[in-house]
């Protein structure tokens, strides 16, 4: 897995997703300043945020032991800060949780020390 | 003897449309409401959509699939719609007589009002007729999402995607997060299929090429995928030759369209319409045949689970209310409209059209045509055919007398993301 | 195993589970070693699945002798494998007065009771979708259509049920005397017999040549095929020829056993054991069909296929001792009408070997299959009264063919049994509807390795490597560069 590199470049073309029109930006970057062009000033605050601090909401499973399903669904708590999601999905690989799993229980706190916990997103009742 | 049953309202399909008909059937004041669904659990295809992006229209909080449907099934507790999971629905009769199986006995419900909400099924290979071997390694993208999240195995290590909807994309980044490597996504048209929002995020946020024009016109490997050949297309979706590469893979994955699951429906003789593959339903979600009610997928594909929600409210508050059938307006697709839903308008005072475009466009306006003029028209900067524009009923001046109604589209096409 | 056959058969296709169903009925030690995973998966796979009439016979030929010899045998068969063939009929279509004198042919051929030329308007009452530019048809009312999966399965449950033994997944190599008796050699082994049949379809002509016999390797002639959706049933209700240019019977029209519609097969050399489809080919049956249903719904397609005709360069069977090995039977060139012609091949085969002095000897406790119900083809009175006896039958696991687990778990752990899934698909019809797995695909693998005990990773599709499961989830290793 290898996520996008965000080296520190001159000049970037960005697609904005804030709402459905997509706009494509084009992002100047030069010190501290950041200058968009195209896009309106919604866009404008998404791509500073894209570019110093990119975060996702991150979704994925655990294995549980003695569950009706051998996966339970979960996310975190908050956006988590993009470019650290591989190793963030490698620690995952080596958590296992016990069923019973109930939704909207924290299952894991301040994640890779980022301060985002992860939440149980599906209830998973323990196997008979 | 299968055992005979008399219920108000029957449910078909405990996805979200039928869990959210069966909840409104039920606070409309339905005496009695059965919920057929045949999986072993409710929510139909959310509880494999552990991503996020449901709710947001609805609830205004963004909830993953998982999350949404139990909120569902926990309200749906509350009630006394009996929820029969592990229920397959086999036969259904313009009487109103459904027919079932469970691991309890076959059974005969006998319905005052039906709703139908068993949702879609995903094109499949062989309706694409893609020439070459059949090894395993060829999955639809919905299924593979099941065995991802739900089962907890990988369809393969080497992934090309075929089709750039919503569910490839999203699969495209599940699959990569778990170790897969998707090698790339290949879209027939020269457009996005799904939402820019998950460009971005799936496709971009982990370099994964995106052809478009592109499409697979071999697969190869006898026993397991071992690579697939695509190749350049032109306008009409016709491969070119000259232009094919080898891409070695061991799984395909396939995300080119969905279907409305209909058999019980033509088993009714209910009218359905050549275009949705569905039910034609009024904006109360009924259907041609009276005291038949369609809303979800069924219906018509919809793009978010919210809509399909709020529509199958609709339809289950108007399963118990049971208006007598009356003259409606008829809504044709006209020029740039590739589907919508409702067809038919009984009075237009309340409820919902969503038109899906047939491509995506800059500066559209939408017309509604009553004969040869324009009655009403409404102007938005962008409309994609992975978004359906949503529109009040009320805010449409509807005419008085009933009859035929033209619906266009009408803008400045867009290609590639945006 | 150390102990010595009778009769050893390679080959579980239709052919030599028929002579295993045949040969059973006397009291014989029998083997049949099958070199793929489970019996019919190989040339008797893929086949239009017809019973063709003695209107179609090819006289001067040993296909066409035992062509006719088989078709006495149909009703035993019926009765003893308990499985129904479907009597559609059929309708030759000729295109101009020329062909007439072809349906005449067919006519003088068949002299079957009730077969008849029709003008143009008599063919449409009977088949009102054909097109109107036929100029006559050939109504021949004796023509069946087979499963050629039910048929090849049933054969070799009653085989089994009967005391054959069978050995899957094993592939023979090469021949070794033995005194007066043949060692079969294997990739895992040697199996001794008195006698060996070699049914082995695109392989026969391969162990012949290792026999040390000579004869000319197979040419594999590919047929490609389209499968309509159930939705379509009732558009024809005999299986439509046209009037043949060359060798084959052309590309046809017909109803299934299960209510879907075939198309195919077209004729095209193809590589050995290629079994790929092309888009040419799909096109070209796709225009065949037209010819004879010009409003043929292609759009309805669910499935493609192609199948494999091994065929010699006289297009005839060829059954004939080895000239090593006295009692090596070959069987090579075995293609259309082999379905067809199978019961009177295991008739002939019989007779062959009792000639230079196998002894038939009739058993008195031969035992009659019966096969296991089809949950969508049952009353509802039945229904219910099976899911009171096992709720598996209330459990179905596949929505579009409404297949139970009850049913399921039968072709799982019936002999020789399902295990593989396209053997389940064979026996049961799971992923063989219109939504071709996308539903049963979630549950028929886990269901498959929880009733055989096997890891689920083993699952595979057909052949040894074809496995269905990628690895688990939750294996990410390493953080940043898994590429």
């Amino acid at each position: 897995m290898k996520l996008k590199e965000q080296k520190s470049r001159e000049f970037l073309e960005l697609i904005c997703i804030v709402c459905p029109l997509g706009c494509s930006l084009s992002v100047t970057k030069s010190d501290d300043r950041i200058r968009v062009r195209g896009g309106c000033k919604k866009g404008e605050k998404y791509v500073k945020e894209e570019i110093t601090n990119p975060r996702r909401v991150v979704t994925t499973t655990l294995r549980i032991k003695n569950g009706v399903w051998p996966r339970v669904p979960v996310r975190t708590s908050s956006p988590f800060p993009r470019d650290k999601i591989p190793e963030l999905m490698k620690f995952l690989s080596s958590l296992e949780v016990e069923a019973p799993q109930k939704r909207g229980e924290v299952i894991a706190k301040n994640l890779l020390g980022e301060g985002v916990d992860l939440v149980v997103t599906r209830t998973i009742e323990r196997k008979e | 003897m299968p055992r005979s049953i008399r219920g108000d309202v029957v449910v078909i399909g405990g996805g979200p449309a039928g869990m959210a008909a069966a909840l409104s059937s039920w606070e409309a004041g339905a005496k009695s409401v059965f919920l057929l669904e045949r999986n072993e659990y409710l929510g139909g295809i959310l509880p494999q959509c552990i991503h996020p992006g449901f709710g947001l229209q609805i609830w205004g909080e963004e909830l993953t699939g998982p999350e949404y449907a139990e909120i569902f099934i926990e309200n749906l507790n509350r009630t006394g719609v009996e929820a029969m999971t592990d229920t397959a629905a086999l036969e259904l009769t313009p009487e109103r007589i459904v027919k079932a199986v469970n691991p309890q006995g076959a059974w005969e419900i006998k319905a005052n009002s039906i709703i139908l909400s068993m949702g879609c099924r995903e094109r499949t290979r062989g309706m694409l007729q893609i020439p070459g071997y059949r090894p395993a390694g060829i999955f639809t993208a919905g299924l593979a999402q099941y065995l991802v999240n739900i089962a907890g195995y990988l369809p393969g290590k080497d992934i090309v995607i075929l089709g750039s909807g919503d569910i490839g994309l999203i699969m495209a980044r599940r699959l990569t997060l778990e170790g897969a490597r998707v090698k790339m996504v290949v879209e027939i048209k020269n457009s996005l299929s799904g939402l820019v929002r998950n460009y971005v995020q799936c496709i971009q946020d982990f370099n994964i090429p995106l052809l478009f024009s592109h499409t697979v016109t071999e697969v190869r490997g006898k026993e397991r995928v071992e690579a697939v050949v695509i190749s350049e297309v032109d306008e009409e979706g016709n491969p070119l030759s000259g232009g094919e590469r080898e891409v070695e893979c061991d799984t395909l994955l396939l995300s080119v369209g969905l279907i409305p699951e209909n058999e019980l429906s033509r088993q009714a003789k209910i009218p359905l319409s050549p275009q949705t593959g569905g039910p034609w339903v009024d904006e109360d979600f009924s259907t041609d045949l009276e005291g038949f009610f369609a809303c979800g997928n069924v219906a018509s594909v919809f793009d978010l689970v919210d809509y399909v929600t709020l529509v199958a409210e609709r339809a289950g508050r108007a399963a118990v209310l049971a208006r007598p059938p009356q003259e409606k307006h008829i809504l044709r697709a006209g020029e740039g409209v590739h589907t919508v839903i409702p067809q038919r308008i009984r009075e237009g005072k309340d409820g919902f059209l969503f038109i899906r475009p047939q491509k995506s466009m800059k500066g559209v306006t939408v017309s509604f045509w009553e004969r040869e003029k324009i009655f009403y028209q409404k102007k938005i900067s962008i409309c994609r055919p992975s978004e359906m524009i949503k529109l009040d009923l009320a805010q449409i001046p509807w005419p008085q007398e009933k009859g035929e109604i033209k619906v266009e589209i009408k803008g400045t096409e867009i290609q590639g993301i945006s | 195993m150390n102990e010595e056959f009778d009769v050893i058969i390679i080959g579980g296709g239709v052919v030599g589970c028929a002579i295993a169903w045949y040969l059973a009925h006397f009291d014989l030690q029998i083997l049949l070693l099958e070199k793929e995973l489970d019996v019919c998966s190989g040339v008797s796979k893929a086949n239009t699945g017809i019973i063709h009439s003695r209107s179609y016979w090819t006289p001067h030929t040993l296909k066409g002798e035992l062509h006719l010899r088989s078709l006495s045998w149909i009703e035993q068969a019926e009765k003893e494998l308990d499985i129904e063939f479907l009597k559609t009929g059929a309708l030759t279509m000729a295109f101009s007065r020329d062909d007439l004198e072809f349906l005449q042919t067919l006519k003088e051929r068949g002299k079957i009771e009730g077969a008849q030329i029709l003008a143009p308007r008599e063919a449409h009452t009977l088949e009102p979708m054909i097109s109107d530019k036929i100029f006559a048809a050939y109504y021949d009312p004796e023509t069946r259509v087979a499963s050629p999966f039910e048929l090849n399965i049933a054969l070799a449950e009653s085989a089994f049920l009967n005391g054959v033994h069978f050995i899957l997944g094993q592939e023979v190599v090469g021949f070794e005397e033995e005194k007066s008796i043949v060692g079969v050699l294997t990739e895992n082994g040697k199996y001794l017999s008195r006698w060996v049949v070699n049914c082995a379809g695109l392989s026969s002509s391969y162990l012949a040549q290792k026999s040390g016999d000579n004869i000319p390797s197979l040419r594999p002639l590919r047929g490609e095929y389209l499968v309509l959706d159930r939705e379509c049933r009732g558009l024809v209700h005999h299986v439509l020829y046209p009037v043949p240019v060359g060798e084959t019977k052309g590309i046809l029209v017909s109803p299934t056993t299960d209510g879907n519609i075939l198309v195919g097969p077209n004729l095209e050399p193809a590589e050995d054991e290629d079994t790929s489809t092309t888009k040419e080919g799909l096109k070209e049956v796709e225009e065949g069909g037209k010819k004879l249903i010009p409003s043929l719904p292609v759009s309805q397609t669910i499935a493609t296929f192609s199948g494999l005709r091994p065929t010699l360069p006289d297009r005839d069977f060829h059954i004939f001792f080895s000239s090593r090995f006295p009692s090596l039977l070959h069987l090579v060139g075995i293609e259309s009408p082999g379905l067809t012609a199978s019961f009177g091949i295991a008739e002939y085969v019989g007779d062959l070997l009792h000639k230079r002095g196998l002894k038939l000897r009739e058993r008195s406790d031969f035992v009659i299959r019966s096969s296991f119900p089809v949950f969508r083809k049952l009353p509802w009175e039945e229904r219910e009264r099976l899911i009171q006896e096992d709720d598996n039958w209330g459990k179905i696991v596949c929505r579009c063919e409404e297949v139970t687990v009850a049913e399921v778990k039968h072709a799982l752990l019936s002999s020789p049994g399902a295990s593989t899934l396209d053997g389940l698909k064979r026996r049961v019809r799971v992923m063989m509807g219109r939504c071709q797995g996308g539903f049963c695909g979630m549950r028929l693998p886990f269901l498959m390795a929880e009733t055989l005990g096997l890891e689920e990773r083993r699952i595979v599709k057909s052949g040894r490597n074809s496995f269905y499961l990628g690895e688990e989830t939750k294996e990410v290793r390493s953080g940043a560069s898994l590429y």
